[in-house]
């Protein structure tokens, strides 16, 4: 391992633990005074030698916690399961032809949109008085809403939508960009002569070899579908709501008994977000084996049969995918009606008036949130940037084993942002660091660095190594390799790193919220504080707003190394 | 958004509204007597101090109509006093509350980040109580007596608890219902009539989920009216003590009331909204037929920003209904208590008020008896009075008063454990 590693390793490991530690701790307190109506004495008499920390009582005993923690689970698997069977589904059906190609440039600004941004938009599509709502009642000529539940439905159906509809696109980029190491079209051209289908054969033979390879990432899905705050508030359930939901609840409530509930509920999210991977894990097996029965049987001899079975799968692979992006895509342009529309009331299917005082109210006030926003993008991704070559060329050239960081730059992915960002506000308060800009750029850092390091190590793998030992026999220096060779070589994916990390820093909102202390407004704090306002013109202009940067900046991601590479061949 | 923001403000305000008291004491009794020089009697002498401060006013920053007037007011206070004014917009309320106590926990007492707070309710008392609070400052203010507190003992009371200086009104609220007149003709005006309107109307009325603030006004106001009704109850038990063990007895009636309405609200009861703002959202789009907001002005102002058709109209139930005012306090660890002070005084101005009461998407209700605003300020502010959908004066005067704080938490808490579960 190189000294680079070694302090990579220190830099995100020391606050990660410390930031978790602090989180924790409280829930294991024993002294409760919380007042007026509690006698604290009475926890200790009932529970002898108080062996539980009161807080674990107080949070079993908390009305609905087991439907919330259940909720959270189920929404921790259902997610992750949806995204890649309508993607594992696709890619067989379209054999990562045309088709796949133009779906892959449409999913990719779907994967710029914030995740709030793009629950509101599924809300204002199918809420009782949602867009499909109208429709309906147009053509069938109702005057009043439906009363139907399906946003906030206790089932979670719109929350496991929402977050898949999200994640897809997510999993659908990171499956591409593993697709070519796996020789796909040989697979399935070897099955293919054994009697199978296209669609059955590249389920067979592409998906297994896949499917480790975006493993990673798939668990990051699981554990932000399982503790994810915004999209809950917004699609989720709320008798009981989530569990993630209740813990942030709890967290800023101002007394330490609520404190104390928050840390034995953060302590059971890492337990679901965990149980969840290892039900996840558990998943895996049986299905690996289902996958290796059903290899052996060998293609069924009946052209029927296969045919039958290819006749399902292909047009459901053919169509899951284009229908959820087409839904996010109507979901913004809805949210583009809204943001100009003035009284838009049911049943009409546009705003009957309308009107620019929301974006002239957004306009109004968002300097200080923008410059904010791009100061800490622009930070943490250029230290994450410069990091992950700091630590990349020492490996390169040490030639040192790289498989272990990887894994652990996945921890804060891993870790439900609220349990470690808690805690790291807590350190910072104990250490009279004030709440700065920069202090909420090292938050953005943990979570920006993953990504980038991995688009980055991805990048160094990729490179002919060839071609830095050509420049070495002509006499270039290391640095020369470097800055002369590499830097220049691999300049699509630092372009596409940063885009990455100034995506995911712009549409951050618990880490920004909590170490700014609501000193440090960013578009996205700025959007949510006002999405309490329950208007659909301001919920509108901002979840644009919200979405404007990311989606810029992945629009350059795309178009800058066409730029840079127009006179060249094969670079990209 | 809404109009008022005093409406949505409490709604966003719900943890204030929580005993702390106790561990506040505990925690921090060993730090909170250093408070700083300022001679609060010599005003010319804060004016003087105030210039130049900064002054960081942490208010909830969810409606778009105060945001635009706090920044008209933080332009007015840079250029006629050199402050600095900061809007710290806050999604909600409780994280200011949270972070001073988490500041004074970490033994911050000069350095705080907030210089000013829009604080109520329990949080007021629990706060001032445990000596978190600068002060008495309030009724220093030149512009104080323009509220008459005298004639008005409510600009001196917060939630039944008394303010002795410690917190600045800046705003009032009452519990008004409203409706669409082209829907519905007569609404229900008392809390049996809601029921049995309610039973002939499935699915035309729900509330915001306690503990979002209306929601539990809501609660607030059922407990009072029902108790009312039962002979044997004493009223004044709600009012001026903390719920003991009659509360199970006091609260009855509401929850036998619930468990009869519940069937009959909007889906079921199964969701309820989130605020006051999806509340109006939903009668706007004829979702329900009877909605109520905590802001005197809410439909005015909604009207005039199209979310809310003109044939909207509100009022007050008979029994009249829960009022209350806005306060600002100082925290004991801001930096810039001078410009604070000055800027709750400029508050209080007029001026201010007068501009805060019309503007159209504002709306809010004054705190300054009428006769403190000129001849044509006050021909404006009765004009107003009279325009579609506002609440004539009279219909206003029925106010209820809050009971004690602590009642809040105990029925969110009941309610949170009968309904908060889910099925």
């Amino acid at each position: 391992m190189t000294w680079a590693t070694r302090f990579l390793f220190l830099l995100l490991g020391a606050p990660l633990l410390v930031g978790s530690i602090l989180a924790l701790a409280p829930a294991f307190a024993y002294y409760m005074p919380d007042g007026s109506f509690n006698d604290p004495l009475n926890h200790s008499s009932n529970h002898p030698a108080g062996l539980i920390p009161p807080a674990f009582f107080a949070l079993v005993s908390t009305p609905g916690i087991a439907t919330s923690a259940m909720t959270s689970l189920l929404a921790g698997l259902l997610t992750p399961a949806l995204s890649l069977v309508s993607v594992f589904l696709f890619l067989a059906a379209t054999q990562t032809g045309r088709a796949s190609k133009l779906i892959a440039q449409l999913a990719a600004p779907v994967l710029a949109i914030p995740h709030a941004a793009a629950a509101f938009a599924l809300a204002l599509l199918l809420a009782p008085t949602g867009v499909a709502s109208r429709l309906v009642a147009t053509l069938a000529g109702w005057e009043l809403p439906p009363d139907y539940l399906f946003i906030n439905h206790p089932n979670s159906v719109a929350l496991v939508l929402g977050l898949a509809l999200k994640e897809a696109p997510f999993v659908l980029l990171v499956a591409l960009a593993a697709l070519p190491s796996t020789a796909a079209p040989r697979r399935v051209a070897l099955a293919r002569t054994l009697g199978y289908g296209p669609t059955t054969a590249w389920l067979l033979t592409v998906a297994p070899a896949l499917y480790p390879l975006i493993r990673l990432p798939l668990f990051a899905v699981i554990v932000f579908a399982s503790s994810t705050v915004d999209v809950a508030l917004i699609l989720g359930p709320s008798l009981p709501p989530t569990l993630s939901v209740r813990l942030v609840e709890w967290f800023v409530a101002p007394e330490i008994e609520q404190r104390q509930l928050a840390s034995a509920a953060a302590l059971l999210q890492l337990f679901i977000s965990l149980s969840a991977l290892g039900i996840w894990l558990l998943f895996e097996r049986l299905i690996a084996r289902a996958y290796a029965t059903i290899a052996a049987r060998g293609a069924p001899r009946e052209a029927s049969r296969v045919s039958r079975f290819e006749a399902v799968l292909t047009p459901v692979g053919n169509a899951l995918l284009p229908i959820s992006l087409v839904l996010v895509l109507m979901g913004i342009a809805a949210l583009c009606l809204a943001s100009v529309g003035g009284q838009w009331r049911y049943p009409t299917i546009l705003p009957t008036t309308w009107s620019l005082q929301h974006w002239s109210a957004a306009l109004s006030s968002w300097q200080a949130p923008l410059f904010n926003a791009i100061a800490i993008a622009l930070l943490s991704v250029t230290a994450a940037i410069v990091l992950s070559l700091v630590t990349l060329e020492a490996q390169a050239r040490s030639r040192a084993g790289t498989a272990s960081l990887s894994t652990f730059l996945y921890l804060p992915l891993l870790i439900p942002q609220v349990v470690f960002i808690s805690g790291i506000a807590v350190f910072a308060e104990r250490t009279r660091l004030p709440p700065s800009l920069l202090l909420v750029a090292v938050g953005h850092f943990f979570f920006v660095m993953p990504y980038v390091y991995l688009t980055l190590q991805s990048g160094y793998a990729r490179l002919d190594s060839r071609w830095l030992l050509l420049a070495k026999t002509l006499g270039a220096s290391r640095t020369v390799c470097f800055w002369r060779v590499r830097i220049p070589l691999m300049s699509t994916q630092l372009i596409t790193a940063a885009m990455l990390g100034l995506t995911i820093s712009l549409s951050l909102y618990l880490p920004t919220q909590i170490l700014g202390a609501g000193r440090v407004p960013t578009i996205t704090t700025e959007a949510i504080a006002l999405v309490s306002s329950g208007s659909r013109g301001t919920i509108g202009t901002w979840a644009l707003l919200q979405s404007a940067l990311p989606t810029l900046c992945f629009m350059l991601a795309l178009l800058l190394p066409r730029l840079i590479w127009s006179k060249r061949k094969g670079m990209l | 958004m809404g109009n008022s923001f005093t409406r949505t403000f409490f709604e966003k305000t719900r943890l204030i509204a929580r005993p702390a008291i106790a561990w506040l004491l505990v925690s921090f009794s060993t730090s909170a007597l250093c408070q700083s020089s300022v001679d609060v009697d010599n005003w010319p002498q804060i004016s003087a101090e105030a210039r130049g401060q900064r002054v960081y006013f942490h208010a909830w920053g969810g409606d778009t109509a105060l945001n635009a007037h706090l920044s008209w007011v933080a332009a007015e206070t840079m250029s006629r006093f050199g402050i600095e004014l900061i809007h710290v917009k806050l999604a909600d309320t409780s994280s200011a509350v949270t972070r001073l106590i988490a500041e004074h926990d970490a033994g911050n007492t000069e350095r705080g980040s907030a210089d000013l707070i829009w604080l109520n309710g329990e949080n007021f008392s629990a706060l001032k109580r445990a000596n978190l609070l600068f002060g008495p400052w309030a009724e220093a203010q030149p512009n104080f007596e323009l509220v008459d507190a005298d004639r008005f003992p409510e600009m001196r009371q917060d939630f039944g608890v008394r303010t002795d200086g410690y917190e600045s009104p800046w705003t009032r609220s009452q519990l008004i219902f409203y409706y669409d007149s082209e829907r519905l003709i007569e609404p229900p005006r008392t809390a049996q009539s809601l029921r049995t309107w309610l039973r002939k109307n499935p699915g035309e009325f729900t509330y915001p989920r306690p503990p979002a603030f209306l929601g539990t006004t809501l609660l607030k106001q059922l407990l009072i009216e029902l108790t009312a009704e039962e002979t044997s109850a004493d009223i004044e038990t709600l009012f001026s003590n903390p719920p003991n063990e009659s509360f199970d007895a006091v609260s009855a009636p509401l929850w036998a009331f619930l468990d009869e309405i519940h069937p009959y609200l909007l889906r079921e009861a199964r969701h309820f909204p989130q605020s006051g703002a999806q509340l109006r959202s939903a009668l706007n789009d004829r979702e329900i037929s009877l909605a109520f907001a905590f802001s005197p002005n809410e439909v005015v102002s909604s009207i005039s920003r199209g979310e809310l058709a003109p044939s909207t109209r509100s009022y007050v139930f008979e029994s009249g209904t829960l009022s209350n005012v806005s306060f600002v306090a100082i925290p004991n660890n801001a930096p810039s208590k001078q410009g604070a002070m000055a800027v709750a005084n400029f508050l209080l101005s007029p001026e201010v008020q007068f501009k805060a009461a019309t503007n159209a998407k504002l709306a809010s209700e004054p705190v300054l008896s009428f006769e403190n605003f000129t001849p044509d300020q006050q021909a404006v502010l009765l004009e107003n009075a009279r325009a579609p959908g506002a609440v004539s004066p009279t219909e206003l005067a029925r106010k209820i008063q809050e009971p004690h704080p602590s009642w809040t938490n105990e029925l969110e808490r009941e309610w949170l454990r009968r309904y908060g579960g889910g099925r």
